[in-house]
């Protein structure tokens, strides 16, 4: 069906990634599109249930999410996802780090979820337990509402990225893979093109980051993911 | 490609701009059909594959983020939404010198490295002997490593491979320094270039 040359990886995994998320957008959409208009004084009773339950929702995920009382960050309780938004107040650091191989601000994750229910991770620099960018020796922070990499962690029970820096925008080149797992993922490796395999440390949150210096520092390098569901292997590039 | 751009702008149903409106799980097909216009659009214009490639996702991920709100009722119309998101995303990408990637990362959609081949092709794509005679002027305001880099690239067509051997770097440095000097190229190339992306149509 598709038009695109299988050896153009990036472009078809962009494709891949459009069809999913355009899957997912339509199957939200038709429960509404079969929906019978109700009537006046039913809809109404209705709002004013559902503010109620969004009142509830905030009052009860801003303690546990956003104002940061653990470590650990939980999701929200079942049936609120999708309701809340993160607060600008909410600047709680994942576990994962990892220091740079060239510079010493190490790298972080900012851990959160999306107002759809998502779980995002927005990578960047920690500095006196802040998340930023490095530019030219100077730090800034990144805003609370910096967009990060979301992901259904429910549905796919991992998600991660690779992003490569170049010169331009770092001293030197850097890859980093980042991520996070549930708690059916219980084993997460690299494995290198000959065959070779090391452990990639996960913290209690299920957050991890691997940095490794170089330009495409990840190619040709897989990365395997056990648990109880099985193992699945993802090619990071090239 | 002239035929299917002509289908769609016929009226009949097709799997377009205003199809995905319709049905969101059309939209990865109005990807694959425009994907390859939209980054040859940029790679013109950056020189650099990742850079292209990387505006080129945040392009389309605009473009789906929004396909809710898109008021045309013709692929015509559909098409010059999607030119006049690119030309932002160009415009914002010269003033700030980095891919914004809002909307890749709102979305969750993850941007795989590129291998050798797509690199190659998308550089194919930037159609660097357009501008040769600019790119010899050029050459004179770097350095020395860099205008070798560049020169035996792009004006001799020689493999990553073999600049790297003569150069004593690995191919990833010399793919920097190509990168670079190809960068500096663009933003002096910036204001000559054309504005208008329909030229690409064909």
């Amino acid at each position: 069906m598709t038009k695109i040359p299988p050896e153009h990886t990036a472009a078809r995994a962009l494709e891949d990634a459009f069809r999913t998320l355009g899957e997912r957008r339509a199957r939200a959409r038709r429960p509404q599109q079969r929906r019978r208009p109700m009537p006046r004084s039913a809809s109404r009773i209705v709002v004013i249930a559902l503010t109620t339950v969004l009142l509830v929702a905030v009052a009860a995920t801003g303690t546990k999410v956003f104002l940061g009382d653990g470590p650990t960050i939980e999701a929200d309780p079942a049936g609120l996802t999708g309701r809340v938004h993160p607060t600008p107040s909410y600047r709680q650091l994942a576990l994962a780090s990892a220091p740079d191989p060239v510079e010493r601000q190490p790298w972080g994750l900012r851990l959160l979820k999306s107002a759809n229910g998502d779980t995002c991770l927005t990578l960047g620099r920690v500095v006196g337990g802040r998340l930023g960018v490095v530019r030219e020796g100077q730090f800034r922070e990144l805003p609370t509402r910096a967009a990060g990499m979301c992901a259904p962690l429910e549905e796919r029970h991992i998600a991660m990225a690779v992003r490569d820096f170049t010169n331009s925008v770092i001293a030197g080149s850097r890859g980093v893979l980042f991520g996070i797992v549930d708690r059916t993922v219980t084993r997460l490796r690299l494995r290198a093109a000959n065959g070779s395999s090391s452990a990639i440390p996960v913290q209690a949150d299920g957050t991890f980051v691997v940095v490794r210096p170089g330009w495409k520092a990840f190619r040709q390098t897989e990365l395997v993911a056990e648990g109880s569901t099985g193992q699945r292997t993802t090619a990071l590039g090239g | 490609m002239g035929r299917r751009l002509l289908r769609f702008g016929s009226g009949r149903a097709s799997p377009g701009f205003v199809g995905a409106r319709e049905d969101p799980s059309t939209f990865a097909d109005v990807y694959v059909e425009y994907h390859e216009q939209v980054l040859r659009y940029f790679a013109r214009r950056t020189f650099d594959p990742e850079t292209a490639f990387d505006l080129m996702a945040e392009t389309f991920a605009e473009l789906f983020a929004h396909i809710d709100g898109f008021r045309g009722e013709t692929e015509e119309q559909g098409r010059a939404w999607m030119w006049t998101v690119a030309r932002h995303q160009l415009y914002r990408w010269r003033e700030r010198g980095i891919v914004e990637r809002r909307s890749i990362e709102r979305l969750g959609v993850p941007i795989a490295t590129l291998g050798q081949v797509e690199y190659e092709r998308i550089e194919d794509l930037a159609d660097l002997q357009r501008v040769r005679p600019q790119l010899e002027q050029a050459l004179d305001k770097l350095g020395s490593e860099q205008r070798e880099a560049l020169r035996l690239r792009v004006l001799e067509h020689r493999e990553y491979d073999d600049i790297a051997q003569q150069c004593g770097a690995s191919p990833q440095v010399i793919r920097a320094r190509v990168s670079r000097g190809l960068r500096q190229l663009a933003k002096s190339l910036a204001e000559a270039e054309p504005a208008e992306p329909e030229e690409l149509l064909t």
